[in-house]
């Protein structure tokens, strides 16, 4: 989904008022926002430049890539047997733990909130250090996450 | 001290051993052939997971014509290359799991489809003949964007054999 942002979106458009609204089949509502534009951009280097023009941009390239393909095949390869993501997994709060952990090793600098059932209020999701979703954190304005 | 130290070696050793062993059987050159053309995977080890290339081949009549190659220049003044279109990882020797790049033919518009792909060896070669494997290729799960192509323009269901 993040991935395919880059080409739903005009690549000026990502920044920091970027949200995306998502409903699961479970009936889950979350919104995600990207607080770090250049590290999102960063990270999905590969996918948004498809001819690199300089040394520089070799390297970003190389590194987006090196960087991808181990986390997806880790946590969303539908043929891996013990991917992290999976949509057999009954617990919603065990994919939530996975999709946080994914977010944090990624650092795409995305955050995750959940949403009401009316998407007017957003409670910011991050993992403690336990490894279990934090729900502490004060709701705010969605836009304003830094 | 020393003795913990060489405990730590022999059992980094091991499962780094381990490790490669599963992906050992998939390392090599793999064909399809249709016809006069000929489908080919390059699968190599490196940073303990499978990578590769693959090319689509013509013979007429003793004349070999390349028709694509996925580890195609991307930036001359450099000499830059693809590199790597297909990744994957195995855990029992017998399936790579992972994803491969369709870079070929697409415009600039839209340069590459990735799909998933499961590589499963179907004969391991002990019974004297060649090593065969399923090569299958199926979409990404998740959103698509409105330009992607639906179809893939390399193979998604064949049967390879390993040649070397």
């Amino acid at each position: 989904m993040l991935r395919n942002a880059l080409r739903f979106i005009p690549k000026p458009t990502i920044d920091q008022d970027f949200v995306a609204f998502l409903v699961t089949s479970k009936g889950t509502r979350y919104a995600m926002s990207i607080s770090n534009p250049i590290k999102y951009l960063d990270f999905f280097y590969r996918y948004n430049v498809n001819y690199p023009s300089s040394v520089n941009q070799i390297n970003k390239w190389n590194e987006s890539r090196n960087l991808i393909n181990p986390l997806i095949l880790e946590y969303f390869d539908r043929d891996n047997p013990d991917r992290k993501i999976n949509e057999t997994e009954p617990n919603n709060e065990t994919t939530l733990r996975h999709f946080l952990k994914f977010l944090d090793d990624a650092d795409a600098g995305v955050k995750l909130f959940e949403a009401n059932q009316d998407f007017s209020n957003f409670q910011p999701l991050r993992l403690d250090s336990s490894g279990f979703v934090d729900r502490n954190l004060i709701p705010c304005n969605i836009l304003n996450q830094n | 001290m020393k003795k913990i130290t060489i405990l730590l070696i022999i059992l980094l050793s091991t499962q780094l051993y381990s490790q490669n062993k599963n992906l050992t059987p998939f390392v090599g050159t793999w064909i399809w052939q249709d016809g006069n053309e000929t489908f080919t995977v390059e699968l190599y080890v490196e940073d303990n997971s499978i990578k590769g290339h693959y090319k689509l081949e013509e013979n007429n009549n003793g004349v070999l014509t390349t028709i694509y190659n996925s580890n195609r220049l991307l930036n001359q003044e450099h000499n830059f290359y693809y590199g790597y279109a297909i990744y994957g990882f195995s855990k029992n020797g017998d399936l790579l799991y992972g994803h491969v790049d369709d870079n070929v033919l697409y415009g600039p518009g839209y340069d590459t489809k990735i799909g998933n792909l499961a590589f499963t060896i179907v004969n391991d070669g002990f019974d004297g003949q060649p090593m065969t494997a399923t090569w299958v290729i199926r979409p990404n799960i998740g959103m698509k964007s409105t330009n992607e192509p639906d179809n893939f323009n390399i193979p998604t269901n064949i049967t390879l054999t390993k040649t070397n």
